[in-house]
């Protein structure tokens, strides 16, 4: 599915392996949560891994994980549904989480920049858009109120 | 008040910048209904039964003159000549079209005013005490908190995409003017035994089908800490508030699946989580909210004025109207003057253009520009000189403003009901009206004394009826409008959810059965016992008695 990130289309690296469908021998796979937790021999995996959490989970759960993982993939199953925009929160700034952040689902170019001072670098789509809607919508409001938090700390702009 | 600067003013502008690129996207097809929709409300805009609706915020409920002659402008230019003040401190325009909203908003801006939050699952106007900082009765103005609030749940990254809509209600009086208990969050400012200032919290109010009180969940957060305690709750609920059925939805059920220790304790881990919890708010930017709520530059007066005195003596209708809608203010020689938007027959908290604009100029004669906005849809002038207050009620009777019944039995809270809204179920306005008829005369106002009666055209309570002394709620049965009669609600520092008395009535049965309620209670009130007092002394019961025995 195409990626944007910092509003440009880029390759998705990343190889989705759903359930327990055998690892490759390396490269960058993007495994389920439950898979992460149960499976030993993941930690003789010779390459990048990356989780893709349910909505439903809580984000410091991954707190074990965080030193493991390159990738965490959340969902949006719909426009109006918001709890990955607290797991990204929980997971970039209270856990420390260097890696990439991924929103998948359906996210949407409106919810772009909200996105983003969550934690979110990349936004996989279903189909091409204009990158010209998400590069307007992301930079629509340059004005913020909660103006550090995209660094973690303060709320109040200063 | 305060001041947009330079910062608030380019953010209100390329907010309705991109809002106008929205509706663009939306006219074009490039937006489709279900994705707008979110979009549109979290600016205020509503799809109503018969055009869009405007609703504007104003933030805890303080207003400029400048800012009203605008929302005069634009109930002129926009809907058909008047605005409808809400029970959230919001002003709703009805009848715009989509593609005019943009130069609304536009508009709006220019007078430091907005629509952002008004609407939509996402943290809403925060409310107030419509006589902060200025009442006889307050620990502490809670404005610069309700302000500090406002911006820090504008556009907020985390907070905007909630399982169901957020009210937050600030006061900082002993007497709660605000109905805190009804709101997903409740601030309550309290001095603690060291003498700081801190926040009481309450969480989990609410009306709406499920009408639950808030519970205290922290009796006392420090001020510099209130943010980052926000922030605890909005997480917890944000990612535990039930998304399967929009009725579930609120923080209320929340609190109420999970138990209030449980809530609490999660609340607190989450808290603890925070670092820095006192740096959400910079020194420096507090102090410079704080600079804007100062006190104004109040005259040393006298705290009697013996030109008062004599007019009250000499005119009965000016006395009347002192009586019942003037309060105590903090200063000496000033005083809190009410106006009602109530005026027998009329629609709760509407307003014309022309009365705007007459409250704007009272406002600048006689209350150093200010006016509020109360959950009550009334307005306030909150800085009057006691020896203005005949000049200022002459002005006030000129514009056909001086209806004296703030409290009395008349001044009815109602939602616009059928009327205009989409979700009602029956018209709530006739009802309205008709009661204020009823009820109209001063002499068996004043003999009545204290009484709230709030009506909403359906179980969504935008009319408060469960907070009404005597609530009133619209209904739907086989295709004809019936109202559910409920006792004993009560905001205020006793809050109470009001009962259901039995089977409902007709549009025409509704007014009687009010009547022989009211009269019920004349006939059993103890001395000084006001309607609430009485029914929570003797129940239901009488009531019910005299309501169905004539039927």
């Amino acid at each position: 599915m195409p990626l944007i990130r910092n509003g440009a289309y880029v390759e998705d690296g990343w190889t989705r392996i759903e359930g327990e469908a055998p690892l490759p021998d390396g490269g960058d796979v993007l495994i389920d949560w439950s898979r992460l937790k149960e499976d030993a021999s993941l930690r003789v995996f010779d390459g990048r891994l990356g989780v893709h959490l349910p909505n439903t989970v809580d984000a410091n759960e991954l707190a074990p994980f965080v030193n493991r993982l390159a990738l965490v993939a959340f969902e949006f199953p719909s426009f109006t549904d918001g709890r990955a925009f607290s797991q990204a929160r929980v997971l970039r700034h209270q856990l420390g989480f260097p890696g990439e952040i991924r929103a998948t689902g359906n996210p949407k170019a409106d919810q772009g920049a909200y996105l983003i001072r969550c934690g979110i670098d990349t936004f996989e789509i279903r189909g091409m858009q204009p990158l010209e809607t998400w590069r307007a919508a992301i930079g629509s409001v340059t004005r913020v109120y909660q103006r550090t938090y995209a660094e973690g700390a303060g709320t109040t702009r200063s | 008040m305060y001041r947009y600067d330079e910062f608030d003013h380019q953010f209100v502008r390329e907010r309705t910048e991109q809002f106008r690129d929205q509706v663009r996207r939306r006219l074009s097809g490039e937006l489709n209904e279900d994705e707008f929709r979110p979009l549109r409300l979290m600016n205020g805009v509503y799809l109503q039964l018969h055009a869009y609706m405007l609703r504007v915020a104003i933030p805890y409920g303080t207003l400029s003159s400048r800012q009203m002659r605008r929302l005069a402008d634009l109930a002129e230019r926009y809907d058909k000549g008047y605005g409808h003040f809400t029970t959230r401190q919001n002003i709703q325009f009805n009848w715009p079209k989509l593609d005019d909203v943009p130069d609304m908003l536009a508009a709006l801006a220019e007078v430091e005013m907005h629509a952002i939050q008004t609407s939509g699952n996402c943290i809403r106007n925060v409310t107030a005490d419509h006589w902060a900082g200025v009442a006889a009765d307050e620990i502490e103005d809670p404005r610069p908190w309700a302000e500090l609030i406002r911006q820090w749940s504008t556009l907020h990254p985390e907070f905007s995409y909630l399982p169901r809509k957020f009210k937050i209600a600030v006061t900082g009086a002993e007497a709660d003017r605000a109905a805190v208990a009804f709101h997903d969050i409740g601030l309550r400012l309290k001095r603690n035994a060291a003498g700081e200032t801190g926040f009481e919290v309450l969480v989990g109010g609410g009306m709406g089908r499920t009408p639950m009180l808030a519970k205290t969940i922290n009796a006392f957060v420090p001020k510099d800490r209130i943010l980052a305690y926000l922030e605890a709750v909005m997480r917890v609920y944000n990612l535990s508030g039930r998304r399967d059925n929009k009725y579930k939805a609120r923080i209320k059920i929340l609190l109420h699946e999970e138990g209030d220790a449980a809530f609490r304790r999660r609340v607190e881990a989450e808290f603890q989580r925070i670092e820095n919890p006192t740096h959400l708010v910079p020194d420096k930017e507090l102090e410079r909210i704080l600079a804007y709520f100062a006190s104004p530059a109040y005259e040393a007066l006298p705290e009697r004025d013996p030109q008062l005195a004599h007019n009250l003596e000499a005119n009965a209708a000016f006395r009347r109207w002192h009586e019942i809608n003037v309060a105590a203010h903090k200063q000496p020689g000033y005083a809190i003057v009410n106006i009602s938007l109530k005026p027998v027959g009329g629609i709760p908290g509407d307003a014309t253009a022309a009365e705007m604009r007459a409250v704007a100029d009272l406002a600048d004669a006689f209350s150093l520009g200010e006016i509020r906005v109360s959950h009550a849809q009334n307005l306030v002038l909150p800085h009057v000189r006691k020896r203005d207050l005949v000049a200022l009620w002459h002005g006030l009777v000129k514009a056909g403003l001086a209806t004296a019944n703030v409290g009395l039995v008349t001044d009815i809270i109602a939602c616009p009901g059928l009327d205009y809204c989409t979700l009602a179920t029956a018209r709530s306005i006739p009802i309205a009206q008709a009661l204020s008829r009823r009820f109209a005369e001063a002499e068996r106002q004043s003999a009545i004394g204290g009484l709230k009666i709030k009506i909403s055209g359906c179980i969504n309570a935008c009319g408060h009826h469960h907070a009404g002394h005597i609530g009133i709620l619209g209904l739907d049965k086989a295709g004809k409008e019936y109202y559910q009669v409920t006792l004993g609600g009560s905001e205020g520092e006793h809050p109470s959810i009001g009962q259901i008395i039995g089977p409902g009535f007709s549009e025409t049965e509704v007014v009687d059965a009010i009547e022989r309620i009211v009269n019920t209670y004349l006939g059993l009130r103890e001395s000084g016992e006001s309607f609430l007092e009485a029914y929570r002394r003797v129940g239901a019961a009488p009531f019910k008695e005299t309501v169905y025995a004539a039927h």
